[in-house]
C-alpha cells in the first residue's frame, strides 16, 4: 500500500486517538508496521469475497497487541476493494445467540456502523437504500416501465433467502414512503432493518411485515443483507466483530455454547460455499480461542476445524487457515512505528520531525528498562508515552528531548473493561 | 387529626377518609412526620397491627405520587410470601387512587402484572429476598430497569433479618440494589419491638447508623396467656421409634408424648393452631399420636405434620389450610421452618420443650393474637424423666429452662445478633457466584468494594483472597480467572448457579423420597435402612414399603396400620444467650412459683430447688461425681463451647451443656490443680485448631478449613478473657456464679 498524503484534520485525529490510547479511525496507512503478511492474506479473503466467496478469519492476539487496529484495518481496505462493512464489538449485551434482546442488540449496533467508501465513519443504510432505488428508477425510466416492477426484478433473487419475503416487502416500503414523502414509514422500514423492533406486533402495524429481526436471525439477516448489498451494486459484505472474548466470559456453558454453535455454523457454511459475498472479521484473545473449558477449543467441532497447523512454529506462519495469529512487533517493527508517529506529527514533511533518530531508539530502550520487554507485545501505551512525549516536545520549541525522555512514566497495559474499584494492592494482583 | 396528616398526599388524605379512620396511630403521627421531614434512614419498631405498614406507606406513597418520571419508586422486602399477599391487599386501594401499580413478585405471584412491570417500571413491587436474587442472577438488565430508580426500600419484619444467614443474604442483595441505582434508595425498616434498636439501626445503614430516625411505638402489645405444663416420663428415655396401631407404645405403657397428645387433642382440635415440635422426629411422633386420636374419635384430623423432609405439595396442602382459615387446621411444625411457614395469624401456639431462644419466642409468639382484642395463647410443654439421673437430672433443667425463658419474655429480653455470624462465610460463597453471574466476570478488587467493604458481610481483604482461592481450587471448581484477571465461574460454579435452589441460602441434600400411589410424601435421609416390607411412619401416618428404587431413590409406599418414626440428622440444637443461662440460675436461687406453671411443673420446680440448695458444691462451681466432673459456668452456649475446646486441647474428653460442661477422668480437685496450665492454653489460634465440624452452612464444603478456623476465631476472641477471669475464680472457691455467691452478684 502508498501512503496517501496526510490531511491537517487527518493528523489531528489520529494523534488525538493515539494520545487517548484508542485506534483511530482515519489515516491508518499511516501507521500501520509489519504484517505485511497477515494482510495479505486478509486482502485476499476481500478479494474472495467481492469475487462472490465466502471467507472467515479469526485473529487472534493478546489484549493490546494491536487487533482492533488490525481490524479497522482491514475494514479500511474492504471499503476500497467497494465492499460494505458493518462492525460491532461484542458485549456482555451483545453476542450472537441470546434470548433475552442480546444478540438482536449485536446486530443493530452493527447495521448502525454500516460503513461505503464514501461514508467510512457508519449510518450507510440509507444511502445505500437510495443509491439502490436510484438505480432501479433509472432503469425503470429506460426501459419504459414501472418502478416497482423494476425493483421487484431487481430483489427477485432475494425470495430464496430465509426471510427475504419481509426483507423485500420493507425495502418496498421505504421506496414507497419514499414516493409518499412519509418520513415516518421510511424511518420505521430503516428501524427494522437495524433490528431496533421488539415486537412483531409494533413491526407489522408500521410495516405490514410478519415477522422482525430477532435474537435467532442473527446470522440469516448477515446473509440476507450480503445479498442486498451486492444487487445494489457494491462488491460484498465484511463483517468484523470483536472483542469475541466476551463470549468466553459468559457465565453459562449452555450460553457459551450456544453461541459457539452460531460461529460452527457461519464456519461450515463459509468454507462449503454455501453463502456469496459474505465475509467475517473476527477479533479475539488466546484464550477465548485456546481454552478447553470455555473458549472455542471448548466445542469439539470448532477445535477440529480451528486448530492450527502443527508444522507452523517458532516464526513459520500458514495464513491458509481461519486463524491469522497476531505475532507480535518486534522491536524492529516498533522502530518503524514510532518513525511513522514522528512523521504524523511532522504532517509528512521531513524537515518537520521533532526527534532524531537516536531519540527514538533511546525512547525504546527507556520502555525497556521501565517495564521489561512487555513493551512491544502491547505497543498502546508505549505508542500513548510517546505521543505525549512528542506533544510536549511540539508544544515547547526549543525543550532539549534528552532529559525528558527520563521523565516518561509507561505502564503496565492492564485491561480496563471492568474499573478497579479501589487499589487494594492484594486483590488487585491476586491470581487464583 | 395530627398536623402530620396535612402533609400526606390529598388522595392519600381523600382515602384515609374514605377507609373511616378516625385519626392516625401513634407510630404512623411520627413515622410521617420522619419520612416526609428528610431523607435519611427510618426505623419503626411497634407492636404487631401497630400499623406499622401504613406508617411508611402513606408517607413514602406521598412522595412517590408526586415523584414525575419513569420507574419504580419503592421496594418492599418480606421474608414471607403469605405478608406481601397480605399488604399487597391492604395497600392496593391506595395505590390505585394514586395511579401506581402496586405488584406481587415472588414463586407463585401472577406472572402478568410482573411482565407489565418489567417493561413499565413504576409504582410499588413487593418482593422476598429469594426473588430479589433470582432476579438479579437471571435477568440483570430487569433489575437494572426495575431498581436503578428506586428511592425507597421497604423491609419488613426486620428483626427477623437481624440474625441467620438469610438476614446476611439480605443485606448483601440490599448493597447490589444500592449498586444498581442512581442514588442509594433510603431504607425504612420495620420491625417488632427489639432489644436493643442501636443493632437494628446499623443493620439498616451500616455506614452511618447514627443517622437512621428511630421511631420506637412502645404499648400495644397484646395480653398474653400462657402456661407452663410438666410431663413425667417413667422411664429415662424420651422418645421411641416404634408405634403399634392403637397410638400407645410397642411396649403397651402410655408414655409422656402420648399424654401430652391427650392434651393438644383435647384444645388445639378447633380453630387454627402451631404447634411447634423441635425436631422432625418429634414432629413425626406427635403428628401420628394426634392422628391416631382423630381417628379412634371418628373426627377429621386436623392435626398436620409440616417440616423440610415433606413433600412441597404437602406443606402447602397445610399453609392454604391456615391461610384459608376455614377449617380447623393445627401444623405440628419443626423450629427451622418458623419463616418458611407462610401463614397468617392463629389462634394459640404451642411449643414441645422449653424455649431455647427469646427472640423465636416472641417471633412465634407474633403469630397469634394479631386480631384486635385478640390475646396471645402460648402453651410449653416440657418433658422431664421420672427417675432423675445424675445431678443435671436432678436440677429439671428443661423446666428451669423454661421458666427463666418465660421469665425473660416477659422482661422483654431479645437475644442481640450474634457478631461474625456462622454462616457469615457460605453466604459469601454463594453471594461472590451470584454476583459473578450478574456482572458477567468481575475483578477481585471491585468485588471487595461491591459487596464486602463493610457491613455484616464485612471480609477484610486478606479473608476475601482466602475465600477466592479457596473457591478457585480445582476440586472445588467454583471459580477460574482469566488472562486479565477477571473472575469467572468455573464448571461447578455454573452448576450449582443453574440449579434452582441457588436463590436460597437454606440447604438441600440427596435423600429417599417417599411416594405413596403416585403422590410425593417427602424425603427421608439415607441413612434409614428401607427395605422392601419395612414400615415407615411418616407425614403424621403409617406405611409400609412396597418397592425401592436404588438409583433414582425412589421409596415406594402404601397405607399401613403401624410404622416406625425414620432417624432424621439430628440438626445442631439452638445456641443458649447468656442471659438465659444466667436467668436459669435466678430461677433455681428464687422462691416463687408463678401461676403460670400446671401442678406438674411446679413441683418440678420446687424439687430442682431442693436439689440446687443441697447440691455438693465445691469451689462454688464444681460438682465431683467420681468418674467426671460438672462444671457449672451459668453462661451460654457460645462460652461453654470454648471452655469445651479448651479442655479438649488440654486432653481432656469433655461434654458442653447448656449451663456448663461435664469433664471426664478427673476430679474436682485436681481440675483447680489444672487451672495455671488451662490459663496458658488460653490463645485463640491454639484453640481453633481444636475445633471440629466447622462446616455448618450450605456452601461451608467449599470455604478452606484455614478461612473457618479464622472465622471462629474471631466470634469466640472476645469471650477469651472472660473465660480467663471465670478461670481464675475457681482457686479462690468462687465459681462466678456458685449458689453462696448469691450476694456478690
Amino acid at each position: 500500500m502508498t501512503k496517501p498524503i496526510l490531511r491537517p484534520r487527518d493528523r489531528d485525529t489520529i494523534l488525538q486517538a493515539l494520545a487517548a490510547g484508542v485506534v483511530p479511525r482515519l489515516g491508518l496507512p499511516h501507521m500501520q508496521v509489519g504484517r505485511a503478511a497477515e494482510i495479505a492474506a486478509l486482502v485476499r479473503d476481500i478479494d474472495r469475497v467481492a469475487d462472490g466467496g465466502a471467507g472467515m478469519r479469526l485473529v487472534v492476539g493478546e489484549y493490546g497487541a494491536g487487533k482492533t487496529f488490525f481490524l479497522n484495518l482491514v475494514r479500511l481496505i474492504a471499503l476500497e476493494r467497494k465492499c460494505v462493512t458493518i462492525h460491532a464489538d461484542l458485549a456482555p449485551d451483545r453476542r450472537i445467540h441470546a434470548t433475552g434482546g442480546q444478540a438482536r442488540g449485536l446486530f443493530a449496533e452493527a447495521i448502525r456502523n454500516m460503513a461505503t467508501r464514501t461514508k467510512p465513519e457508519g449510518g450507510a443504510l440509507a444511502s445505500i437504500l437510495e443509491r439502490f432505488i436510484g438505480t432501479c428508477v433509472q432503469g425503470a425510466g429506460t426501459e419504459g416501465r414501472p418502478v416497482e416492477r423494476a425493483i421487484d426484478t431487481a430483489l427477485a433473487p432475494m425470495h430464496d433467502h430465509l426471510g427475504g419475503h419481509d426483507f423485500v416487502t420493507v425495502v418496498k416500503a421505504y421506496w414507497q414512503a419514499g414516493e409518499d414523502g412519509d418520513d415516518g414509514r421510511k424511518a420505521a422500514a430503516l428501524r427494522w432493518m437495524r433490528a431496533e423492533y421488539s415486537t412483531k406486533t409494533e413491526a407489522r402495524n408500521a410495516l405490514g411485515v410478519r415477522s422482525i429481526i430477532d435474537d435467532a436471525d442473527v446470522y440469516d439477516s448477515f446473509k440476507l443483507m450480503a445479498a442486498f448489498v451486492r444487487i445494489a451494486g457494491y462488491a460484498g459484505l465484511i463483517v468484523v466483530l470483536d472483542e469475541m472474548v466476551n463470549l468466553y466470559k459468559l457465565q453459562s456453558a449452555q450460553a457459551r455454547s450456544q453461541n459457539y454453535e452460531q460461529l460452527l455454523r457461519m464456519l461450515n457454511d463459509v468454507l462449503q460455499g454455501d453463502v456469496a459475498g459474505l465475509g467475517f472479521v473476527l477479533g479475539g484473545t488466546p484464550e477465548f480461542l485456546m481454552d478447553s473449558r470455555r473458549g472455542l477449543y471448548s466445542y469439539q467441532a470448532l477445535q477440529s476445524r480451528l486448530s492450527e497447523n502443527g508444522f507452523a512454529t517458532g516464526g513459520l506462519v500458514d495464513l491458509a487457515g481461519p486463524v491469522v495469529r497476531l505475532q507480535s512487533l518486534t522491536p524492529e517493527d516498533l522502530l518503524v512505528l514510532l518513525g511513522n508517529i514522528r512523521s504524523v506529527f511532522a504532517s509528512g514533511a521531513a524537515d518537520g520531525e521533532l526527534v532524531p533518530d537516536e531519540a527514538l531508539t533511546a525512547f525504546m530502550s527507556h520502555c525497556n528498562n521501565r517495564i521489561g520487554e512487555a513493551y512491544f507485545r502491547t505497543p498502546r501505551n508505549t505508542i500513548k508515552a510517546f505521543v505525549q512525549f512528542l506533544a510536549v516536545l511540539e508544544q515547547n520549541p526549543g525543550t532539549d528531548w534528552r532529559p525528558l525522555i527520563g521523565a516518561v512514566e509507561v505502564a503496565n497495559d492492564e485491561d480496563a473493561i471492568i474499573g478497579d474499584a479501589d487499589d487494594d494492592d492484594e486483590l488487585a494482583t491476586l491470581r487464583l | 387529626m395530627p398536623s402530620s396528616f396535612d402533609l400526606l398526599h390529598r388522595d392519600v388524605q381523600r382515602w384515609i377518609r374514605d377507609e373511616g379512620w378516625s385519626e392516625l396511630r401513634q407510630v404512623q403521627d411520627q413515622a410521617i412526620s420522619a419520612i416526609l421531614g428528610g431523607d435519611d434512614d427510618v426505623l419503626i419498631a411497634a407492636a404487631t397491627a401497630a400499623g406499622k405498614t401504613e406508617a411508611a406507606f402513606l408517607p413514602l406513597l406521598t412522595r412517590a405520587a408526586d415523584h414525575e418520571g419513569q420507574g419504580l419508586s419503592i421496594l418492599y422486602v418480606s421474608p414471607l410470601k403469605a405478608l406481601i399477599n397480605d399488604q399487597a391487599r391492604r395497600m392496593d386501594g391506595l395505590c390505585e387512587r394514586l395511579g401506581l401499580p402496586l405488584v406481587r413478585w415472588h414463586g407463585d405471584a401472577p406472572q402478568g402484572p410482573k411482565s407489565r412491570m418489567r417493561k413499565d417500571p413504576r409504582g410499588v413491587v413487593l418482593i422476598t429476598p429469594e426473588s430479589i436474587e433470582a432476579m438479579l442472577v437471571r435477568r440483570p438488565a430487569d433489575a437494572l430497569r426495575l431498581f436503578g430508580t428506586l428511592e425507597a426500600i421497604v423491609i419488613d419484619e426486620l428483626h427477623a433479618f437481624l440474625r441467620g444467614p438469610r438476614g446476611l443474604h439480605l443485606a448483601s442483595l440490599l448493597r447490589r440494589i444500592d449498586a444498581l441505582a442512581d442514588r442509594r434508595p433510603r431504607r425504612v425498616g420495620l420491625s417488632a419491638t427489639i432489644g436493643d434498636p442501636a443493632i437494628a439501626a446499623s443493620w439498616l445503614n451500616p455506614e452511618a447508623p447514627a443517622s437512621v430516625a428511630r421511631i420506637d411505638v412502645e404499648g400495644g402489645q397484646p395480653e398474653l396467656r400462657l402456661q407452663v405444663r410438666g410431663y413425667l416420663q417413667r422411664d429415662a428415655v424420651i422418645g421411641t421409634d416404634a408405634i403399634g396401631p392403637d397410638g400407645v407404645r410397642i411396649d403397651g405403657d402410655a408414655d409422656a408424648m402420648s399424654a401430652i397428645a391427650d392434651h393438644a387433642f383435647r384444645y388445639l382440635r378447633e380453630g387454627n393452631h402451631l404447634f411447634f415440635a423441635g425436631s422432625r422426629r418429634n414432629v413425626e411422633e406427635l403428628a401420628d399420636r394426634l392422628r391416631a386420636r382423630s381417628d379412634a374419635d371418628g373426627v377429621p384430623n386436623p392435626f398436620l405434620p409440616h417440616h423440610g423432609n415433606l413433600s412441597r405439595e404437602l406443606r402447602e396442602d397445610v399453609e392454604t389450610r391456615l391461610k384459608a382459615g376455614d377449617v380447623p387446621t393445627t401444623a405440628v411444625a419443626t423450629t427451622t421452618l418458623e419463616l418458611g411457614i407462610d401463614i397468617g395469624s392463629v389462634a394459640s401456639i404451642a411449643q414441645l420443650g422449653p424455649p431455647r431462644s427469646i427472640a423465636g419466642l416472641r417471633q412465634r409468639l407474633g403469630r397469634s393474637g394479631r386480631r384486635e382484642g385478640a390475646s396471645a395463647v402460648l402453651r410449653i410443654y416440657i418433658r422431664e424423666p421420672a427417675a432423675p439421673d445424675g445431678p443435671l437430672g436432678r436440677l429439671r433443667l428443661p423446666t428451669v429452662l423454661a421458666v427463666a425463658a418465660v421469665r425473660l419474655l416477659l422482661d422483654r429480653f431479645v437475644e442481640p445478633p450474634e457478631r461474625f455470624d456462622p454462616g457469615r462465610l457460605s453466604v459469601a460463597v454463594q453471594q461472590v457466584l451470584s454476583f459473578i453471574v450478574e456482572r458477567g466476570g468481575i475483578r477481585p478488587a471491585a468485588l471487595h468494594a461491591a459487596l464486602f467493604a463493610n457491613g455484616v458481610m464485612a471480609l477484610s481483604s486478606g479473608e476475601l483472597a482466602s475465600l477466592l482461592r479457596g473457591m478457585a481450587d480445582p476440586e472445588a471448581g467454583l471459580i477460574e480467572q482469566s488472562p486479565d484477571g477477571t473472575i469467572m465461574l468455573g464448571r461447578e460454579g455454573e452448576r450449582l448457579t443453574d440449579a434452582r435452589d441457588f436463590y436460597a441460602n437454606f440447604d438441600t441434600e440427596e435423600e429417599w423420597r417417599l411416594v405413596a400411589a403416585g403422590r410425593a410424601l417427602g424425603t427421608i435421609p439415607l441413612a434409614n435402612v428401607v427395605a422392601v416390607g419395612g414400615l415407615v411412619g411418616f407425614a403424621g401416618r403409617r406405611w409400609r414399603i412396597v418397592s425401592v428404587d436404588d438409583r433414582a431413590k425412589v421409596v415406594e409406599v402404601t397405607a399401613h396400620p403401624s410404622g416406625r418414626i425414620p432417624q432424621f440428622e439430628s440438626g445442631s440444637s439452638e445456641p443458649l444467650h447468656d442471659r438465659l443461662a444466667a436467668e436459669m440460675l435466678s430461677v433455681l436461687r428464687d422462691a416463687d412459683l408463678p401461676a403460670w406453671l400446671d401442678a406438674t411443673s411446679m413441683r418440678l420446680l420446687q424439687d430442682a430447688r431442693a436439689a440446687w440448695t443441697s447440691m455438693p458444691l465445691v469451689a462454688g462451681c464444681l460438682i465431683d461425681t467420681g468418674r467426671t466432673t460438672h462444671l457449672f459456668t451459668w453462661r451460654g452456649t457460645a462460652f461453654n463451647a470454648l471452655a469445651a475446646v479448651m479442655f479438649v486441647s488440654a486432653g481432656y474428653h469433655v461434654e458442653a451443656h447448656d449451663v456448663g460442661i461435664e469433664v471426664e477422668g478427673i476430679g474436682a480437685s485436681e481440675l483447680i490443680d489444672q487451672v495455671p496450665r488451662l490459663l496458658e492454653m488460653l490463645e485463640i489460634g491454639r484453640l481453633s485448631r481444636s475445633v471440629e465440624g466447622l462446616r455448618q452452612a450450605k456452601y461451608d464444603g467449599y470455604v478452606s478449613e484455614e478461612l473457618l478456623r479464622a472465622n471462629w476465631s474471631r466470634r469466640n476472641e472476645g469471650l477469651l478473657s472472660e473465660l480467663a477471669s471465670f478461670l481464675e475464680r475457681i482457686p479462690n472457691g468462687d465459681g462466678g456464679a456458685g449458689r453462696d455467691s448469691r450476694n456478690s452478684l
